[in-house]
């Protein structure tokens, strides 16, 4: 790794001045999971890291005025173990305890795994499907974006160089409400998913209200499976609406040709995963 | 507050001692603890958190310490292999990795040990599905394993296999 220059800021408002006058040249050293591989195959030289990781401002979770309240620096092994996020929002606890190894989930963070946008990240499927949104800070104020619009590519976000994630939240949801994720890497542990599907919906007397369908390691950013999510609204589930709705959500999505898999072997997987977790739900009625 | 590229005073607890240094802001925990302190016993694998080999804990939890920043352990408590035993007394589980045989190479062993440590210090009486999760972020080429999850097992019961 080459050198830089070290400063640990002491509140929100000292990070956001130190990474305004640096701009660019600047990076923020959360749990450092990602930047540190990065930095030491030579992909970032920043000038300058600021290490917010003690920020305990920006850590915790909550549920205040019908939100499910997340501070960036939370990291995968608490959101996995939250009883808070198991309960609420149950595919974001699954995705976060399927990231990297028990290691990684010790110090890497919700925050970085965001800003890190990458397609095959764990937790992006699930907070899409959750509704949740990503509190931006800079010196002149602060906005909420949805995840879903955060992400604008392979590590591209809409984040500008002075800005800092300082919370993320989802609504807490009305009962009947359920989400799962479900993953397919080459091995359990320290993989990188070959396609990842999260889903979330209401459903009343087994028939379903309204669902959100996310797919991950298939396209640039996460995509909704929309046409799949329009087939199920309205209907009890039953097995040749989940066999219909599946390979309908298999096809709509653009995968890469990649050493970790083929197109066709991509959109298989994203029929099976979502298949899974349909059936699951139908089994539960 | 300043912003210096210039080395930085930290001060943390490796193996119950307190230590003082001056690091460079890249210098990794691992090399913190393997070239300024001397404690070999922490190995580099990979360098980027696949094998497991550089494991430490930090606050009793498992961490790769190549993947963390020397400066950021400031304040820390560090635990590596060396301290693993307690008054020249080795830890159960790692007597319980020569009872089973579950060491060749050894260059995995420490790492193992110390996840080990860490999950029996959470969960006297794990499940054999805790164990693998407990150990799923290293690599061991020489043994597949077996060995270590009935060594991780025989230091939960008390020695015995």
């Amino acid at each position: 790794m080459e050198t830089f220059r070290y400063s640990v800021p002491r509140s929100v408002e000292e990070a956001l001045h130190l990474i305004k006058e640096e701009g660019q040249a600047a990076k923020l050293l959360a749990g450092g999971t990602d930047l540190l591989v990065q930095m030491k195959e030579g992909l970032f030289r920043p000038s300058l890291v600021v290490d917010i990781g003690s920020l305990h401002q920006l850590r915790g979770i909550r549920k205040e005025e019908g939100f499910i309240w997340i501070g960036p620096l939370t990291t995968h092994h608490d959101l996995a173990h939250s009883a808070l996020i198991q309960r609420h929002g149950l595919a974001l606890a699954q995705g976060a305890s399927k990231v990297g190894s028990p290691q990684i989930r010790q110090r890497g963070t919700l925050g970085g795994n965001i800003a890190n946008a990458s397609p095959a990240a764990d937790t992006l499927p699930p907070l899409v499907v959750l509704e949740a949104e990503v509190q931006v800070s800079s010196l002149t104020g602060s906005r909420w974006v949805p995840v879903e619009s955060v992400m604008e590519g392979p590590s591209q976000t809409v984040l500008r160089p002075e800005e800092l994630i300082t919370a993320v939240r989802f609504p807490v949801q009305e009962k009947g409400f359920r989400s799962q994720y479900e993953k397919f890497g080459s091995r359990r542990a320290l993989s990188i998913a070959v396609a990842s599907v999260a889903a979330g919906a209401y459903q009343e007397k087994g028939c379903v209200k309204k669902i959100t369908i996310a797919l991950g390691s298939v396209s640039p950013s996460i995509v909704r499976a929309s046409q799949a999510e329009e087939l199920l609204t309205g209907k009890a589930l039953e097995q040749s609406l989940i066999a219909r709705a599946s390979t309908s959500a298999g096809q709509a999505c653009c995968p890469l040709d990649d050493v970790r898999g083929s197109i066709w072997y991509r959109r298989q997987l994203v029929a099976a995963l979502l298949a899974r977790i349909l059936q699951s739900w139908m089994n539960d009625e | 507050m300043t912003a210096e590229s210039k080395n930085q005073a930290i001060q943390l607890v490796v193996n119950g001692k307190t230590h003082r240094a001056v690091v460079a802001p890249q210098a990794t925990l691992l090399e913190l603890i393997r070239d300024h302190l001397g404690l070999t016993g922490t190995k580099e694998g990979c360098g980027k958190g696949q094998c497991g080999a550089c494991t430490v804990l930090l606050d009793g939890k498992p961490v790769n310490s190549c993947l963390m920043l020397a400066v950021q352990a400031q304040g820390h408590q560090v635990v590596t292999i060396e301290g693993a035993e307690h008054e020249k007394e080795l830890d159960p589980i790692q007597q319980a990795f020569i009872d089973e045989g579950a060491v060749q190479c050894g260059f995995c062993t420490p790492g193992l040990i110390l996840s080990a440590r860490a999950l029996l210090d959470q969960h006297p009486h794990p499940d054999e599905d805790h164990i693998k999760e407990a150990i799923s972020g290293h690599l061991c080429r020489c043994t597949g394993y077996s060995a270590i999850i009935r060594a991780i097992r025989r230091a939960a019961s008390g020695g015995k296999s």
